[in-house]
């Protein structure tokens, strides 16, 4: 059923109806740009601000999110540990020990081309770059994207470089007795 | 390459993104990561994988066209996530085996005014039509749910 809130947007009623209230506080919760407070999740997430403050708290207790509560009410943000070891779980998952050195090399190699082709040593510069009023649409729009999948792509080395440091650790499975 | 230039390489590949104040990397693997989590139990999707393999850099699922009342035998949604600085941009985009295809996108473009428009061709042979729109989520997972409801309105 469409309500009439002027909140509402096309499809929250399909999300609503296929997803609990607890998914949605913690996708939201985990996709934020900045730290949010229970209000602004509640709205996002469409739940009330109590279930909405239940979830972010039972998600800081998991280590999942960060609480800030200091400067009035408390921000919730993604935890940068929590981010990381999940990320190096769907490695190890879908990687043996070659093929994450495999994948190293060829995340390495992305970045080197990049930076040839380009003629910069970072992202941000190629941000500048694409930021030069000189340059065409065409050309600002791949840069943008390059910057991005730069930045992607040196964070991603360096959760495989994580899964290769601890690879036994992290696949480690005690017989059975 | 110079030799300067190589050792600058190696800590632009190296420093985990310090160089920003938000680390954009890893925001854009955890906006990927809730966006498949947050597709699996969309109707119209068979499955949902990252891409390249390895990579993650984009999502492809499968989609059931006959959930979008569309004959088409196979068809797809592909999405991607650029956060920046200066905002997001992203592409939801939507092909199906007939040729046709059609997608809500953010990015600077010289075809309408704004960023965020829905474009669509019926053939890749042709030029897409481009028309600016509103979308009003602030987030990626509500954003999604939202572009999956208009699109599905776009291809009765």
């Amino acid at each position: 059923m469409e309500t009439d809130d002027p909140e509402s947007a096309p499809g929250d009623e399909a999300w609503k109806a296929h997803t609990s209230g607890f998914d949605r506080v913690q996708s939201v919760a985990l996709t934020v740009s900045e730290p949010r407070t229970a209000a602004w999740v509640a709205d996002e997430a469409l739940v009330a601000e109590n279930t909405a403050r239940r979830h972010l708290q039972r998600l800081t207790d998991l280590n999942v999110l960060t609480a800030d509560a200091e400067g009035g009410a408390t921000t919730y943000y993604p935890d940068p540990v929590y981010v990381r070891t999940r990320e190096v779980r769907a490695l190890v998952d879908a990687h043996d020990r070659d093929g994450l050195t495999a994948l190293a090399a060829d995340l390495k190699a992305d970045v080197e081309a990049w930076s040839e082709e380009y003629d910069a040593t970072s992202p941000d510069e190629l941000r500048t770059q694409a930021a030069d009023e000189t340059v065409s649409a065409d050309e600002t729009r791949a840069r943008r994207r390059v910057a991005s999948d730069w930045e992607h792509t040196r964070y991603r080395l360096s959760l495989v470089e994580d899964a290769l440091a601890r690879y036994d650790e992290f696949t480690d499975r005690p017989a059975p007795a | 390459m110079s030799r300067r230039s190589r050792a600058s390489l190696a800590v632009a590949v190296t420093d985990g993104g310090r160089d920003s104040s938000r680390n954009l990397g890893q925001e854009r693997h955890r906006i990927l990561r809730e966006l498949r989590h947050q597709l699996d139990p969309h109707p119209a999707v068979e499955d949902v994988r990252g891409v390249p393999n390895g990579k993650f850099r984009e999502l492809r699922a499968n989609l059931d066209p006959a959930a979008f009342g569309r004959d088409a035998e196979d068809a797809s949604l592909r999405v991607s996530w650029w956060p920046a600085p200066d905002g997001p941009e992203y592409a939801i985009h939507y092909s199906e085996s007939t040729g046709f295809d059609c997608g809500f996108h953010r990015e600077p473009n010289p075809h309408v005014e704004g960023k965020t428009h829905y474009q669509e061709r019926d053939s890749p042979d042709e030029a897409y039509e481009y028309e600016a729109v509103e979308l009003s989520p602030r987030t990626p997972t509500r954003l999604l749910w939202t572009v999956l409801d208009l699109l599905a309105d776009r291809l009765q």
